[in-house]
């Protein structure tokens, strides 16, 4: 594991220096997951959806997610359409969250075959 | 002139009349095509009639015919097709503006199917853009406006097979070729009156269809009867190298004496929840509907899915793979040009779904398709109201459309297991709009699904309906 994930740092200078700017860009995405952590403990034995929030108050992980869509994609909205980007975003966490309660077996394939 | 009765015709007949050389497919033609061109723009049910291309296939049918060479029962049956599906002759518009322009340099598996079976193609038809991919909620979320049911055009003809669903029910084609993720046959076809067979996930090739998710899309017919879905199934179906996901399970229609159902009842299962409290009348034509099955089957009443959050597995899947298929569109912005604003901004929370999320709900498919496997031991079929209630009206957005309604609708279950349904017209409700029954069956079950709708279409007569096209 270890060999291989050492093979994978960029050891030239240009693909450090694209590694730095995609590190750069998605700055946002790694703030988002450790909200969640934070929002969702991963200890609870049995991980029940969280309460749905009011239209007027977006979850912290529905902000943190709205703030990823505004450094990707805000040279392409408005605000008031970066407001409905994040009421979705919020029925995303919540789409999340009720997938996740679901428990799964270590065992449990995703449902797509790929063949080489 | 041909009257009324042969542009609602089925397939069996206008076959035997073309046979039989009582009628010409180039007359046939002709008349669809007028009719296409007289009402197809009203309904909002046409992308492109395809005038010169359908009128050459015709007049060889014709030839063919002369001949003594008949290739089968879709030889010179004129349709159309859900523009979703290329095209070499005419633009494939996926419904969207981004695409108005959009040529491909060959025809689809299920177009060249159909054109190899002599069947006449006069239209591309129209749909919801991109097949409602980014998440509408208005019914002109698409190139060509609002869809609009023959029976009443100031109501949806539903999505996103809206040309599909219009076009066969005001006799503008003799049959047409929707497409479904997740309820996209079904609901047109209850909202226009129509039959409309979802097949198993694999039975149809999905080459040179528009992909919205690759592990949900599938093409399917919609007919004016489950006996012209039968035929029309028969001539799609089948293994295609180039779609590795299709199957090579036979489908043959008329079904072979040998695979007719067996002689015990039925086992029909009622889907608890999915008519108590919907719009009255789909209520009162659902029970009456029921009064039917008792009569030839085992049913059973209140009984539930198994316990799975479908509608998340549903919406991720979707949302992650129509936001990879369209990836581009969205992030260049030119999603901008779609129709309606809400189509315009859902792409971009689709691309923030995580990843682990998508793999989560795949991860979910199998024991979801097994636990429908188990309940499939117990039932032979599982019935509900198609919808909950008859179309929405054009100018509402659809949570305004009917509010109070709510149900348990199968569609989303079923199509995240990848089973077939068939919905067939079991009445009329509000404003002269129709209602409709789906059965939904165990995966590659469609000779079943065809043959019980057939069965209900022998004694009731909703099929035979013709809207008012004054």
């Amino acid at each position: 594991m270890k060999t291989k994930s050492r093979a994978c740092v960029p050891t030239d200078p240009a693909r450090r220096k694209f590694a730095k700017a995609v590190a750069a860009a998605i700055a946002a995405a790694p703030l988002a997951v450790s909200m969640a952590n934070a929002q969702t403990p991963t200890a609870t034995p049995s991980p029940t959806p969280q309460p749905s929030p009011t239209p007027q108050q977006p979850s912290p992980l529905a902000e943190a997610y709205a703030e990823v869509a505004r450094r990707r994609f805000g040279d392409k909205l408005t605000e008031d359409e970066l407001t409905r980007v994040k009421r979705s975003l919020e029925g995303t966490v919540r789409t999340g969250d009720a997938l996740r309660a679901v428990k799964l077996q270590n065992s449990d394939e995703p449902d797509f075959v790929f063949s080489a | 002139m041909l009257t009324d009765d042969i542009f609602f015709a089925s397939i069996s007949e206008l076959g035997a009349q073309l046979r039989a050389g009582k009628l010409s497919p180039v007359e046939l033609t002709e008349g669809y095509l007028a009719r296409l061109e007289k009402y197809g723009p009203r309904l909002g049910a046409v992308v492109t009639i395809m005038r010169e291309s359908a009128l050459k296939e015709a007049r060889a049918a014709e030839r063919e015919f002369k001949r003594g060479h008949y290739r089968g029962p879709l030889h010179g049956i004129p349709c159309g097709v859900k523009d979703l599906l290329a095209t070499h002759d005419a633009p494939t518009t996926w419904g969207a503006t981004p695409y108005k322009d959009q040529k491909f340099d060959h025809d689809a598996t299920v177009v060249r199917r159909l054109r190899d079976a002599g069947a006449i193609l006069l239209a591309k038809l129209a749909m919801v853009e991109l097949a409602g991919g980014m998440g509408y909620f208005h019914a002109d979320a698409s190139l060509t406006g609002a869809g609009r049911t023959p029976w009443n055009t100031k109501y949806w003809s539903g999505g996103s097979s809206s040309g599909p669903g219009a076009a066969t029910a005001a006799g503008l084609v003799a049959f047409a070729i929707g497409s479904e993720t997740s309820g996209s046959i079904i609901t047109p076809a209850s909202f226009c009156g129509v039959t409309g067979l979802r097949p198993t996930y694999g039975r149809v090739s999905r080459h040179g269809a528009m992909a919205l998710s690759w592990t949900l899309d599938k093409l399917g017919p919609m007919c004016r009867s489950a006996a012209d879905c039968g035929y029309v199934l028969a001539t799609i179906a089948g293994l295609d190298p180039l779609d590795p996901t299709s199957h090579n399970r036979p489908f043959r229609y008329p079904p072979p004496t040998t695979t007719r159902p067996p002689a015990r009842k039925l086992r029909v299962a009622v889907l608890k929840g999915s008519y108590e409290q919907a719009q009255k009348e789909v209520h009162d034509n659902f029970l009456a509907s029921l009064d039917w099955l008792k009569k030839n089957a085992q049913v059973t009443m209140d009984v539930t899915l198994p316990d799975f959050p479908y509608g998340a597995v549903v919406g991720t899947i979707v949302n992650a793979e129509g936001a990879s298929a369209f990836r581009d569109l969205i992030e260049s912005g030119r999603v901008k040009e779609l129709a309606v604003p809400e189509d315009r901004i859902g792409g971009y929370s689709m691309l923030l779904v995580p990843a682990v999320d998508y793999l989560h709900a795949m991860r979910l498919r199998a024991p979801m398709r097994r636990a429908w496997a188990e309940m499939f031991k117990k039932f032979d079929l599982l019935v509900a109201p198609s919808r909950a209630t008859v179309a929405n009206p054009v100018d509402k957005s659809f949570a305004e459309a009917w509010p109070g309604v709510r149900a348990t609708s199968p569609i989303g279950a079923a199509n995240a297991v990848g089973v077939p349904a068939i919905s067939v017209p079991n009445g009329f409700g509000v404003e002269g709009l129709p209602t409709g029954l789906q059965f939904v069956g165990p995966a590659w079950s469609e000779d079943l699904l065809v043959e019980t709708a057939a069965r209900y279409q022998q004694a009731t007569d909703w099929h035979k309906r013709r809207p008012p096209l004054a």
